[in-house]
C-alpha cells in the first residue's frame, strides 16, 4: 500500500488544504488582512468580507467548513495507505465530488458577483479540484485491480 | 428411427448453438472496457469544472441597462415611501450597529437642526449600498427632491451594483439637515470638493479618508457600508425597490436593518422626533440590541 502514490496525494492535498483554511479561518476570526496581491480582479478581503464567506444561514466561515472537509480529505488518504476498505474509494470521490460542487458555487460567486477572485481561496479551489482527480484515480485502481 | 434419431441431434445442435452464443455473449461483456478504465472518467470531471467556470464567466452580470424615467421615478418612489411596518419587522435585520459613537458635541446646521453628513463617490460599490438604506432612513423624516438612479464602477469589486445618487438631490426635514456629497462619477473622475464643515468632520472621524463616510450630528459615525454590498448583487433597480419592502428576504434584512440603525441614531439627536418613527418597534429593536 505504500506505493499508492494518489492515496499520498490525497494526505498531501489534505494537509495543504487544512493549513491553507486554517489561515483563512484565522484571519477571519480575527478581523485581519491577508496576505494577498491587489491586482485588477485580485482582492482577497472584498472576497472574504462577502456573505459568500459564511455558510448560508449561518454565522459559520466557509473557510472553518473548508478546514474540515480538507481534514476529512487527509484522513481518508491516510486511512486508504494503511488499511484501504472496500467503501472508501467510493466514498472519498463521493466527498470529493461534494468539495468539487461547493467550489464551483464558491467560484461563481467570485466571478459573476463579488468581481473578485482571492489567491488563497483559488488555491484551495485548485487543491479540491486535484483531490476529485486523486480519488477518482483511486476508484479506476481498484476496478482494474477488480477486473 | 432414422428420422427420430435426426431430430434429437438437430435439437443438440440447436441448444448448443443457443449455449454457445449465451457464452460468447457473455465473453464479450465481459471484455468490453469499463467506464473507468479509459479517459472519459477525467474528460467528464475536467469538462464539468471548465464548463461551470465558463458559465461564471459569461453570466457576469453587464451594466444595468438605463430606465425610462417614468420607471425611474418608481423607483425613487418606492424606496422614499418604504411603510412603517416593514421596517418594523425587520428591526435590527440581524446586524450589529454598524454605527460608532463619538465624544464630540452634537453638530447642528445654521437652522439648529442636526446635521447628517455623507460623503461618498458614484463608483464606489460600499456607497452604492449604503445608499439604499441611508435614502429610506432619511426619507422618514424628510423629503427628498432630484434622486436619481446609478450603478457603481463597472470595475471595481461588486460591478455595476444598482444604486441611487446623492448628485444633483436636495432634501428637506422639519428635524435635521442633510449635507451629502459624491466626490466622483462612476468612473471616477472628480465631480464635487467636499465643504469645509464635511472634510472637517471626516478629519476628525475618518482620517484615512475611507468612503462612503456618514455622521450623524458628528455623535455617531460608519466608515463603509452597514450590509454587505452582495445582496444587491445581479438585481435590478426595480427588484431592489421591490425586496426592500418584503421583510422575508435577505436583502430588506441587509437594507432596512441598517437604515433601522441609521434612523435610531438619529432620533436620538432630534430628541425622539418624529415621535411615530422614533417610538416605532423596528427602531426600539436596535435600541435592545
Amino acid at each position: 500500500m505504500s506505493g499508492d502514490r494518489p492515496a499520498i496525494g490525497l494526505v498531501v492535498a489534505g494537509i495543504a488544504g487544512v493549513l491553507i483554511s486554517a489561515y483563512l479561518t484565522v484571519t477571519h476570526d480575527a478581523g485581519g488582512t491577508l496576505a494577498c496581491v491587489s491586482a485588477a480582479f485580485v482582492d482577497c478581503d472584498a472576497v472574504t468580507s462577502s456573505s459568500y464567506s459564511l455558510v448560508p444561514y449561518t454565522e459559520i466561515p466557509v473557510a472553518l467548513a473548508g478546514l474540515v472537509w480538507s481534514a476529512a480529505s487527509a484522513a481518508g488518504g491516510a486511512l486508504a495507505l494503511r488499511a484501504d476498505p472496500p467503501w472508501l474509494r467510493p466514498a472519498h470521490l463521493a466527498w470529493a465530488a461534494a468539495g468539487v460542487l461547493v467550489a464551483l458555487y464558491l467560484i461563481n460567486a467570485e466571478i459573476a458577483v463579488i468581481g473578485r477572485i482571492c489567491e488563497w481561496c483559488t488555491a484551495l479551489h485548485l487543491i479540491v479540484f486535484a483531490t476529485l482527480f486523486l480519488a477518482l484515480r483511486r476508484v479506476r485502481m481498484g476496478d482494474t485491480s477488480a477486473a | 428411427m432414422s428420422r427420430a434419431s435426426g431430430s434429437t441431434e438437430a435439437a443438440r445442435t440447436r441448444r448448443e448453438r443457443r449455449v454457445t452464443g449465451r457464452g460468447s455473449r457473455r465473453a464479450r461483456h465481459a471484455e468490453r472496457p469499463s467506464v473507468w478504465r479509459g479517459p472519459l472518467p477525467y474528460l467528464a470531471a475536467a469538462l464539468v469544472i471548465a464548463g461551470a467556470i465558463a458559465w461564471s464567466i459569461l453570466s457576469r452580470a453587464g451594466p444595468t441597462p438605463t430606465l425610462t424615467a417614468a420607471a425611474s421615478d418608481a423607483v425613487v418612489a418606492s424606496v422614499t415611501t418604504i411603510p412603517a411596518d416593514v421596517f418594523d419587522r425587520v428591526g435590527a435585520g440581524g446586524l450589529a450597529s454598524p454605527l460608532r459613537a463619538t465624544t464630540f458635541e452634537t453638530l447642528r446646521g445654521a437652522s439648529g437642526k442636526p446635521v447628517v453628513i455623507y460623503v461618498g463617490a458614484e463608483y464606489c460599490p460600499f456607497c452604492a449600498s449604503e445608499r439604499w438604506s441611508l435614502v429610506a432612513a432619511l426619507s422618514r423624516f424628510g423629503t427628498f427632491e432630484g434622486l436619481s438612479l446609478s450603478t457603481s464602477s463597472s470595475t471595481d469589486a461588486y460591478p455595476d451594483t444598482p444604486t441611487l445618487t446623492f448628485r444633483g438631490a436636495s432634501y428637506r426635514s422639519d428635524h435635521v439637515e442633510l449635507s451629502a456629497v459624491e466626490t466622483a462619477d462612476r468612473q471616477g473622475r472628480p465631480v464635487a470638493d467636499t465643504t469645509p464643515v464635511q472634510q472637517a468632520a471626516m478629519d476628525r472621524s475618518d482620517p484615512g479618508g475611507s468612503i462612503p463616510f456618514l455622521s450623524i450630528a458628528e455623535r455617531y459615525v460608519a466608515i463603509g457600508s452597514g450590509y454587505r454590498p452582495d445582496v444587491l448583487g445581479g438585481r435590478t433597480w426595480a427588484q431592489i425597490a421591490e425586496q426592500m419592502r418584503d421583510p422575508s428576504t435577505p436583502l430588506a434584512r441587509g437594507v432596512i436593518g441598517n437604515a433601522n440603525w441609521i434612523t435610531a441614531a438619529i432620533c436620538e439627536e432630534t430628541g425622539g422626533q418624529p415621535a411615530n418613527v422614533c417610538d416605532s418597534p423596528g427602531v426600539h429593536a436596535t435600541r435592545s440590541k
